[in-house]
C-alpha cells in the first residue's frame, strides 16, 4: 500500500509543533525590522542567528523541499507550507537581508547552474547557517545595465584573477559569499563575455568595506578586489554564460523583492487604516483635516491594491497567461510608485512633526527612517525605468529601443560611450 | 476599440466575453454612436436579443457578483449604451425585496430585456456628499401614494420602463417603482459629457402610484441602498476596467505600428513608460474590482471598506488611463471619427458617478474614525 502523502504532512506538521515549542521562542509582537530597521545587526547579533539555524537545520526543518543530497529533506510544498503555518508564531532564525538573499537567490542560481560539486560543497553549509552569501551584483560603473559591468576575471591556470570592484552589496559584511559576475572576455559583444564566481569575503586580495547610508545605518558596502585568486571549481554556470544565469539571478531577486507574491494565492484583507499616517495626524493635530484624511485614504487603498494585485497575477499565471513570470515586474514597479507616495504623504500630513521629535522617541525615528527607506523599492534590485522596458517588451509587446552596442564587442561599446559623454555625436 | 494587440482572457471570461461579443447584429460601437448621436434612443431589438440570451439580465438567483462583473467588463469594451448597471441593480433590489405581488412580473420582463429599468443613483439618502440628496417626497394616501419632486440625472430616463427612486416618506425615506408613463412624470434633458448615456431630469407633480410600487416596508430605503451600492460599484467598475482595457489596447496597437523619426513611436521611453503605467493601473483595478466583489458575495465584514476604496482607486485611475491614450494617439484622438472620445467620455462620467474619489476616501476614513 501506497504512504497516504497527507498523512505524511500531517505527521511532520505536528513533529515540527512540538519542535517549535521545545527549542524557539515566541515571537513578541515588538521585533525590530530584521533588515533597514533602527537597530545595526552586529556580527554578534548574526551569529547568535547563525547558532540557531543550525539547530534548525540539524533538526530537519532547513531546505524542506530541496533534494537531500544538498542538506535538504526531499519533502514536498505542503510539508514546507505545513512548517511555515507551524513557525508563525515563533522568532525565527533572521539573518537580516543577506539571509534571504542567500536563499531565495543565491541557492537558487547554485541549484540551477553550478557543477555538482560545487553544489554538494556550498548548499548544505547555506542551509545550516554557516556560509551567508550576498550579490556581488552591481559594479560601481554599472548598475541597471547589469552586463556592463567591468570587474574582470582573468584566466590563469586552475584559477581566475580578480580585480574590479563591486558596490552596494546588502549585508556583505557579515557575509561569507558573494555571488559575483565579472567579465571574462572584452573583445566580444558585452551580453558574451560575462562569467559568474563565487568570491569568499574573507580570502587574499578581496577588502570589504561597509558604507554608510543616507539612514546613518551600515548595511551595504563596497569589496575592492586586487588580485584576488579564484579557484576555477568555484565558477558558476559556463566561461562566457555569465548573462543567462543572470537571468536566473534577477528573476528570483525580483522575486524576493515584491514580497507579497510569495503569498501566494492567500487572499489579502485591508488591515488597520495606514497607521503610520494615522499616527502622525493625530501627533500634528490633523486627524479631522480633509485633506490628511484624503491621503489617508489613497495610500490605504494603494498599499492594499498593490497587495491585491500580487495576488491577482499569481492567480493570472497560474492561469497561463502568456507573459509568465515577467508579469511579477507590475508588483515591483506598483510598490516602487506607491512607496515614494505614501513616504511624501506622511511629511505633508505630520508636517513638522514628522521631520522633528523628542529625543529617544522610537516611533518619530522609525517615521524618518520609513521615509529614507522610501525608494529602495523604486532603485534597489531594477529600478522603476527598469521595470517598465521590461513590462513594455515583454507584456505589452511594445518595440525595443534601438541597440546603439549592436555588432559591437564591450571594449568598442565602453570607447564610443565614453565619446558620447564628451558630446562627440 | 479595435485593435490587433493580442488580447489575454483568463478561463472564465472566455465564454462570456465570446457569447457578448457574438450577440451585436450591429457593431457595439454603431449602438453607441446611434446613442451618442441622438439618433433614436435605445436598440429595444437588440436588448431583447441579448436578454433572450440570457446575458441581459444577470444578478438573479445563484449568481454571483464577481460572476456578473466579467459580464460587466465585456459590456464596458464596447461603451455599453444600455442601462446595463441599473437594470440589474433593479432586479437585484426586487428580488430581494420579498414576493410582492406584481414583482415577479417585472423581474421575468427585465431578465429577459423586454423591460428596461433605471436608478435614481445620483439622489440617495447620505450618500455622495450635498447636494445630491433626495428631493422627492412621498405621501401616503388611500391605496397608495402621491409623489412630488425631482431627480437629479437619471440614465436613460425617458427610454426605460422603471425607475426605482427613494422618496422622503415622514421621517424616513421608501424606495419606489416609478413607472415612467404615469400622468404627472415628465423629463427634463440635460445635456451629458457621456453621449453614450444621456440621462434626464425626472419631474413628478402630483404622481399617484398604486400600493404594489412601494418596494419593501416603509422605510426600508437607507439598509436597502446601502445593499444597491455594493452591487452596482464592483459592475460600475467593470465595466470602467473593460473601457480601460479597450482604450489602452488601441493605444499600444497605434505605438506599435505608428512611424516617428524613423522608428515606432512605441520605442520611446516616454510613450512605453506612460502605457505601461496603465496597464499597471488597470490591473491594480481589477485587483481592487475582484478583492471587492469577493467582499460583497462572501458578506465580509470590510465589504463596505473595500468597495469605497477599489471605487475610488478606479475613480482616479480611469481617469489618468483614459488621459494616456489620448496622448498617445495625438491628433487622431481629436477626431470625432476616432471611437476614443466615447471612451474618454464614458470613463469621466464613471469616476463621477456612484461617488467621487475624495467621497469615497472619507467614508474610508470615516469607518475606521475610532482609531483616528
Ligand atoms: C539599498 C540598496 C541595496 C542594494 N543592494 C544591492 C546588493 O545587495 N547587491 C547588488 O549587487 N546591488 C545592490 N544594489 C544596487 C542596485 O541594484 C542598483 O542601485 C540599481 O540596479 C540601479 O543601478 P545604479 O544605482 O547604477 O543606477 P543607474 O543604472 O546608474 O541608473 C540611474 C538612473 O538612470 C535610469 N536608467 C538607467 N538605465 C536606464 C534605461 N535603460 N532606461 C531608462 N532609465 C534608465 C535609472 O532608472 C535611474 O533612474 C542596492 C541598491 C540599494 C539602493
Amino acid at each position: 500500500m501506497l504512504p497516504d502523502p497527507q498523512a505524511d504532512v500531517q505527521e511532520f506538521r505536528e513533529t515540527a509543533r512540538a519542535w517549535l515549542a521545545q527549542n524557539l521562542e515566541r515571537r513578541s509582537g515588538q521585533e525590530e525590522r530584521s533588515a533597514r530597521g533602527l537597530t545595526h545587526r552586529t556580527i554578534e547579533d548574526i551569529a547568535t542567528q547563525r547558532a540557531l539555524q543550525k539547530r534548525v537545520y540539524e533538526a530537519g526543518f532547513a531546505g524542506i523541499t530541496w533534494p537531500v543530497e544538498y542538506g535538504g529533506q526531499g519533502l514536498t510544498a505542503d510539508h514546507e507550507a505545513a512548517f511555515l503555518d507551524e513557525s508563525e508564531p515563533y522568532a525565527m532564525p533572521d539573518m537580516g537581508i543577506a539571509g534571504v538573499v542567500t536563499i531565495k537567490v543565491c541557492a537558487e542560481v547554485i541549484l540551477r547552474h553550478a557543477s555538482e560539486e560545487f553544489k554538494r560543497r556550498h548548499l548544505p553549509k547555506m542551509l545550516s547557517g554557516e556560509e551567508i552569501w550576498v550579490e556581488f551584483f552591481s559594479d560601481s560603473a554599472a548598475g541597471s545595465d547589469l552586463a556592463g559591468v567591468v570587474t574582470t576575471a582573468v584566466r590563469d591556470g586552475d584559477d581566475w584573477i580578480l580585480n574590479g570592484e563591486k558596490v552596494w552589496s546588502s549585508g556583505a559584511y557579515y557575509a561569507d559569499f558573494g555571488l559575483c559576475l565579472a567579465r571574462t572576455n572584452w573583445d566580444v559583444a558585452k551580453h558574451k563575455g560575462l562569467t559568474w564566481f563565487a568570491v569568499a569575503t574573507t580570502q587574499a586580495g578581496v577588502t570589504v568595506e561597509p558604507l554608510r547610508e543616507i539612514t546613518g545605518d551600515i548595511e551595504f558596502c563596497r569589496e575592492t578586489f586586487d588580485d584576488a585568486r579564484i579557484p576555477d571549481s568555484e565558477r558558476i554556470g559556463e566561461e562566457g554564460s555569465g548573462w543567462q544565469v543572470a537571468q536566473t539571478a534577477l528573476r528570483f531577486e525580483r522575486e524576493a523583492s515584491s514580497g507579497s507574491l510569495t503569498t501566494g494565492t492567500k487572499i489579502p484583507r485591508p488591515g488597520p487604516l495606514a497607521p503610520d499616517l494615522v499616527e502622525l495626524a493625530r501627533r500634528a493635530g490633523r486627524s479631522d483635516d480633509s485633506h490628511a484624511r484624503q491621503l489617508i485614504a489613497k495610500a490605504h487603498a494603494d498599499d492594499f491594491a498593490s497587495r491585491a494585485l500580487g495576488e491577482r497575477l499569481s492567480r493570472m499565471m497560474a492561469a497561463g497567461h502568456p507573459a509568465g513570470g515577467a508579469l511579477i515586474s507590475y508588483v515591483k514597479l506598483a510598490r516602487g510608485i506607491v512607496e515614494p507616495v505614501h513616504a511624501k504623504a506622511a511629511i505633508e500630513i505630520g508636517g513638522a512633526a514628522a521631520v522633528t521629535w523628542p529625543q529617544g522617541d522610537r516611533l518619530g525615528a522609525t517615521f524618518a527612517l520609513d521615509y529614507l527607506n522610501s525608494r529602495v523599492t523604486a532603485i534597489a534590485g531594477g529600478t522603476n525605468e527598469i521595470q517598465r522596458n521590461t513590462l513594455g517588451e515583454r507584456v505589452l509587446g511594445l518595440p525595443r529601443e534601438p541597440n546603439v552596442e549592436q555588432q559591437l564587442t564591450f571594449r568598442e561599446s565602453q570607447d564610443r560611450a565614453r565619446g558620447l559623454s564628451k558630446g562627440q555625436g | 476599440m479595435t485593435s490587433d494587440f493580442p488580447v489575454w482572457l483568463a478561463p472564465e471570461e472566455r465564454e462570456p466575453a465570446e457569447a457578448i461579443a457574438g450577440l451585436a447584429g450591429s457593431s457595439p460601437l454603431d449602438r453607441a454612436r446611434a446613442v451618442g448621436d441622438g439618433h433614436g434612443g435605445l436598440d429595444r431589438a437588440f436588448i431583447r436579443s441579448a436578454g433572450a440570451a440570457g446575458r441581459y439580465g444577470c444578478i438573479a438567483g445563484e449568481e454571483t457578483i464577481a460572476r456578473a462583473c466579467i459580464a460587466a467588463e465585456q459590456w464596458g469594451r464596447m461603451v455599453a449604451p444600455e442601462p446595463w448597471i441599473e437594470t440589474n441593480v433593479v432586479i437585484e433590489t426586487l428580488s430581494r425585496a420579498g414576493p410582492a405581488p406584481g414583482h415577479a412580473v417585472i423581474v421575468a420582463s427585465l431578465l429577459e430585456g423586454r423591460e428596461l429599468a433605471s436608478w435614481a443613483s445620483n439622489n440617495l439618502p447620505g450618500w455622495w456628499g450635498s447636494g445630491e440628496g433626495v428631493r422627492v417626497e412621498a405621501d401616503a394616501v388611500a391605496g397608495g401614494f402621491v409623489l412630488n419632486g425631482e431627480t437629479g440625472a437619471v440614465p436613460h430616463a425617458d427610454s426605460v420602463d422603471w425607475i426605482l427612486l427613494a422618496a422622503m416618506d415622514g421621517g424616513s425615506f421608501s424606495h419606489f417603482l416609478l413607472p415612467t408613463g404615469t400622468a404627472g412624470v415628465s423629463f427634463e434633458p440635460r445635456e451629458c459629457l457621456d453621449l453614450t448615456r444621456p440621462s434626464q431630469t425626472v419631474r413628478l407633480d402630483q404622481v399617484r402610484l398604486g400600493a404594489a410600487a412601494l418596494i419593501g416596508a416603509r422605510g426600508s430605503a437607507p439598509a436597502e441602498i446601502a445593499r444597491q451600492v455594493q452591487v452596482a460599484i464592483p459592475l460600475a467598475l467593470s465595466q470602467s476596467i473593460g473601457a480601460m482595457r479597450a482604450v489602452t489596447e488601441g493605444a499600444i496597437a497605434h505605438a506599435r505600428s505608428r512611424i516617428a523619426f524613423g522608428r515606432p513611436i512605441g520605442s520611446f521611453q516616454a510613450v512605453k513608460h506612460m502605457l505601461v503605467d496603465a496597464s499597471l493601473g488597470i490591473e491594480m483595478s481589477a485587483a481592487l474590482r475582484d478583492a471587492a466583489a469577493r467582499a460583497v458575495d462572501e458578506a465580509q465584514d470590510d465589504a463596505a471598506e473595500i468597495v469605497s476604496m477599489a471605487k475610488a482607486f478606479v475613480a482616479r485611475t480611469g481617469i489618468d488611463v483614459a488621459h494616456v491614450a489620448w496622448q498617445v494617439l495625438g491628433g487622431m484622438a481629436y477626431m470625432w471619427e476616432n471611437d476614443f472620445h466615447l471612451y474618454l467620455r464614458r470613463l469621466t462620467a464613471d469616476a463621477a458617478f456612484l461617488g467621487s474619489e475624495a467621497w469615497h476616501n472619507e467614508h474610508v476614513v470615516a469607518l475606521h474614525e475610532r482609531s483616528l
